[in-house]
């Protein structure tokens, strides 16, 4: 029964997703209260079984359950299986998350009420679910894989929902390079990690240690499962290095933070949920899940640590001269996230906990409420017949006159941080556009033609040689 | 030498159906033609296909019969690790025949991409090099005389020609100079050297790559994309007595993998982003099958039948793309989603798919070929890595650059039905074997099919295919089915 409870919160948004895509892929007619109604139902079974979850793991006293189904494909000397796991902290965010993305997507029915992309909103937000899900109950880094993936993906295409806008598909580009980018340390990690422990499964919660009295042994409760460590250290800190790099494009932690606030051109919905509860707290989520990992690395430690502190100033200061609310609270977001990744680092689990969870809810319902927020302030301002004192400065106070115009100027510039990554990027681009443009000199050279004639080419082998031809299309053409 | 009778009657199908195409009266209209030649090509691949669908579930009772009946070097379907590329190559056909546009394919090109794909088919009946080399040098020719009757003999066609000749040419001086003198001592170095400069050419890894992006660019899609799926390099790698290609395919193909990864990032158009996926794709199978272990070698197979049916599939919807409202580039206006959108998540998912995303049946073989390379180098495996990451941010970059950006159109109509059917089939493929691999990661050679001799200077030298008793409540191994261990 339990088993069936852990596999159904990850196979029922799968086939909330699987429903879904293929009523919009074969043009099935349905009503929008159809969809809302299978995703309500979906997340709120997922919410249930998470609930019951919870309380079989009070009652029974015990630490973790653990279900692994498979293989799911193997060979002689491989196997892979699907490693499901409910512990202590994977079951509060896992509710967390069908609670948010069920209540989400029951505001969202009114919020997209008759918008063209109305049904592919809930399937991506089905498919976002599936990939929380399954980042959140992994039993091991491949499965956090596939979860983090499919939410990479989910993200990037709701960045872009409003597609007939060329800047939120430029900006849902720029987030899904990141990820990808980033995503290679966690791959990388978790192959280097099954080479180095022998295993990517996550192992139960480590001995306690010896008690102590008042609130440090609060602070130093660490009962969930564990991913597993290397003998030697510089393996440990090389794995962590490399999944710290995944846990910093996906938390948007500098220096790679630049997509987070442009991630808001996105439905405040999908902001919402991703940006402002869920998908910028998994990062975090991995180091709790690895910080048996951080205890055998101390190198990686600092720099979780110093990552996060540098995230949250540089958060701090750019948000408070953002002109756009959405911007402001981007920034917000990523000042705690920063906060929580330091936690993490200084080892101060509960804390890092409660502030996720507490976080998630209060920034997920202050994006919600800031489009109505404007209209309220525009009448609050109307009424009273004057524009309304700017408030929030009691901090800028403190800073020297001297240091102002500077940091303004660091908080207008977004921290130059992507003027940093502009120039780390341009050479690199440089040299493989030249590279590229050597092929083609080469290639030139050996079919014995001129050295421009790739884009007659080019536009032969699409009408067919015949050079008359306009290639506009017409419906004939196909 | 065994013969596999279901692709050898799907080719002649093809064969069969390109006779019928070039046998029939050119009329007066030629658009009116091209469609009839495409809606018959479309048929007889289709039944082709059908053929080699159908003999996946009847092989073991028909393989049965033919060997009570004494034909023992007589199958249904290959064995092994070529059971199911068969099933691809078809697939990929069929999609590149049905969303073939008129306005690139002449009557005459559906003639020569059925012979393309019937050799292609051809190839993978037998595991004999003195077979799969002649057909390739077929499919060549038939590429080359559509690329020069369109291009003229520079350019393109030229490229395309030095390449396969030198490819051919080495292909038949190894496997003879194999067959003559056997793989040991300076004969197998040399024979082994030749094939794998052979499969180099063939897969177009670096720096034999060249023709890749001529023959995307300038030829027509369908033929381009039969032509590329086409299981030559990995049945001639994977023949019967050919030794580990060894090191140096090893590391041309992660360079391969890595480098065209990497540039197919700043490509300016979609068609030269592709060909570098597809190269980039095929450095990772080399690396897999130059590798050698059972996982890796498992990876890199269900790497090109992933590759077969999702470079096609994404080939062949950027082609129709094209074919409605022009090319594709960086600088172009971008498409209108609400317009096209089933074209625009075909091409999504296709990519995806090459690129080895979750939820698809790359992402196995991906696992299975970074697992696999992890044994050998973590640099390897690191190029795998980097290069998976930057295919898969190839295909999210072309899909938002001609998919989306703009809110007016030109009338673009999304996928026929006639496309529909077939992209619907080879994302059915993609995406349901992603949710059921199990069923399809090839287990290797059956061992008794390994001939005695020479197992010891076979590809898998470094691992010998020995039958163990399968373990008791184990779950690696189906109830009567024979696992292989390294020794």
């Amino acid at each position: 029964m339990i088993t069936v409870l852990l596999l159904a919160m990850v196979v029922l948004p799968a086939a909330g997703v699987a429903a879904q895509a293929l009523a919009l892929w074969f043009g099935c007619r349905r009503s929008e209260r159809a969809t809302v109604m299978i995703v309500a139902l979906v997340f709120g079974a997922v919410a249930i079984a998470a609930v019951t979850l919870a309380l079989t793991l009070l009652v029974t006293g015990r630490d973790m359950i653990d279900v692994q189904v498979g293989p799911w494909f193997a060979t002689s000397d491989h196997a892979w299986r699907w490693h499901l796991v409910a512990d202590r902290l994977c079951v509060p965010f896992a509710l967390c998350a069908a609670a948010l993305i069920g209540l989400i997507g029951a505001l969202s029915s009114r919020y997209l009420h008759r918008e063209p992309g109305f049904y592919r909103f809930y399937l991506l937000l089905t498919l976002f679910g599936t990939g929380v899900e399954l980042v959140v109950l992994a039993g091991s880094l491949t499965v956090v894989f596939v979860g983090w993936e499919l939410v990479g993906m989910a993200s990037a295409l709701l960045i872009a929902y409003f597609h007939d806008r060329q800047g939120p598909v430029r900006h849902g580009l720029r987030a899904f390079l990141t990820y990808r980018a980033c995503d290679v340390g966690l791959l990388a990690g978790t192959a280097l990690l099954a080479d180095a422990a022998g295993s990517v499964d996550l192992s139960g919660p480590p001995a306690p240690p010896a008690p102590r009295a008042g609130w440090t042994s609060v602070l130093g409760w660490t009962g969930w499962a564990q991913v597993p460590v290397p003998g030697s250290t510089v393996s440990a800190t090389i794995v962590a290095l490399l999944l710290l790099l995944g846990v910093v494009g996906k938390s948007a932690l500098v220096p790679v933070s630049g997509w987070l606030p442009r991630a808001m051109e996105g439905p405040t919905p999908s902001s919402a949920i991703f940006y402002g509860a869920i998908s910028v707290h998994l990062g975090p989520y991995l180091l709790l899940r690895a910080h048996a990992l951080l205890d055998a690395a101390p190198a990686a430690r600092v720099l979780v640590v110093l990552l996060g502190l540098a995230s949250a100033l540089h958060a701090t200061l750019v948000g408070r001269v953002q002109s756009d609310i959405k911007n402001a609270l981007a920034y917000a977001s990523m000042t705690q996230v920063g906060l929580i990744v330091a936690e993490i680092g200084l080892g101060l689990y509960p804390l890092a906990i409660v502030h996720i969870l507490g976080h998630a809810a209060m920034r997920s319902a202050q994006i919600l409420r800031s489009p109505s927020l404007l209209h309220d302030r525009h009448h609050l301002e109307q009424a009273m017949g004057r524009t309304l004192p700017h408030t929030g400065r009691h901090l800028e106070r403190f800073v020297p006159v001297r240091w102002r115009l500077p940091l303004y100027r660091y908080g207008f510039e977004h921290g130059y941080l992507d003027v940093w990554l502009r120039r780390l990027r341009d050479p690199i681009a440089g040299l493989l556009r030249a590279i590229d443009h050597t092929q083609r000199r080469v290639a030139d050279r050996l079919g014995g033609t001129r050295s421009d004639t790739t884009l007659e080419v080019t536009g032969m082998g699409q009408t067919a040689g015949t050079t008359a031809v306009s290639l506009p299309a017409a419906r004939r053409e196909i | 030498m065994t013969v596999s009778l279901s692709p050898l009657l799907a080719a002649v199908l093809l064969l069969v159906g390109a006779a019928d195409l070039a046998r029939r009266p050119r009329n007066t209209r030629r658009t009116l033609n091209t469609r009839r030649a495409r809606a018959r090509a479309t048929a007889w691949t289709g039944a082709a296909l059908a053929v080699v669908v159908v003999s996946v579930p009847l092989a073991r009772v028909a393989d049965s019969a033919l060997a009570d009946s004494g034909y023992t070097t007589v199958t249904t379907l290959a064995t092994g690790w070529a059971r199911w590329t068969p099933v691809a190559t078809g697939l990929a056909g069929l999609v590149a025949v049905a969303l073939a546009p008129v306005r690139t394919h002449a009557p005459n090109t559906f003639v020569r991409l059925l012979v393309v794909l019937a050799t292609g088919l051809a190839a993978t009946a037998t595991c004999e090099p003195a077979l799969i080399v002649p057909l390739w040098g077929l499919a060549s020719a038939a590429t080359w005389w559509e690329l020069r009757s369109r291009l003229g003999p520079r350019g393109p066609a030229r490229l395309f020609a030095l390449h396969q000749m030198l490819g051919v040419i080495l292909a038949a001086l190894g496997a003879i100079v194999l067959t003559v003198c056997g793989g040991s001592g300076w004969s197998g170095t040399i024979g082994t050297t030749a094939i794998a400069a052979a499969v180099t050419a063939r897969l177009g890894l670096l720096p034999l790559h060249l023709w890749v992006c001529g023959l995307v660019e300038s030829a027509p899609m369908g033929l381009a994309v039969v032509f590329l799926t086409a299981p030559t390099a990995p049945m001639l790698i994977l023949a019967d007595g050919m030794p580990a290609p060894g090191t140096g395919l090893l590391v041309i193909g992660a360079v391969s993998a890595l480098l065209s990864s990497l540039l197919g990032l700043v490509q300016p158009d979609a068609r030269r982003g592709l060909s570098a996926v597809a190269v980039s794709v095929s450095g990772t199978i080399a690396c897999g099958t130059a590798n050698a272990s059972p996982t890796t070698l498992a990876g890199a197979t269900l790497a090109w039948q992933v590759y077969t049916i999702g470079v096609a599939g994404a080939l062949m919807v950027l082609a129709a793309t094209e074919a409605r409202r022009g090319p594709v580039t960086r600088t172009g206006a971008g498409g209108s989603f609400a317009r096209t959108p089933r074209l625009a998540v075909a091409f999504l998912l296709l990519g995806l798919a090459v690129a080895g995303f979750p939820a698809t049946l790359g992402f196995a073989s991906e696992d299975l070929l970074i697992e696999g390379t992890r044994e050998v180098s973590a640099l390897l495996m690191a190029a795998i890595i980097v290069a998976t990451a930057a295919n898969g941010a190839t295909a999210m970059r072309w899909f938002f650059t001609g998919f989306t950006g703009r809110r007016d159109h030109i009338g673009e109509p999304d996928l026929t039905t006639r496309e529909l059917r077939a992209v619907t089939v080879a994302l059915t493929a993609l995406l349901v074997g992603g949710l059921t691999p199990g069923s399809l990661v090839p287990n290797g050679p059956e061992p008794h099919l390994v001939p005695e001799p020479a197992r010891d200077a076979l590809h898998t030298s470094t691992t010998d295919f020995l039958p163990v008793p399968t373990r008791q409540g184990g779950d690696l191994a189906r109830p009567g089915e024979q696992k292989c261990v390294r020794r």
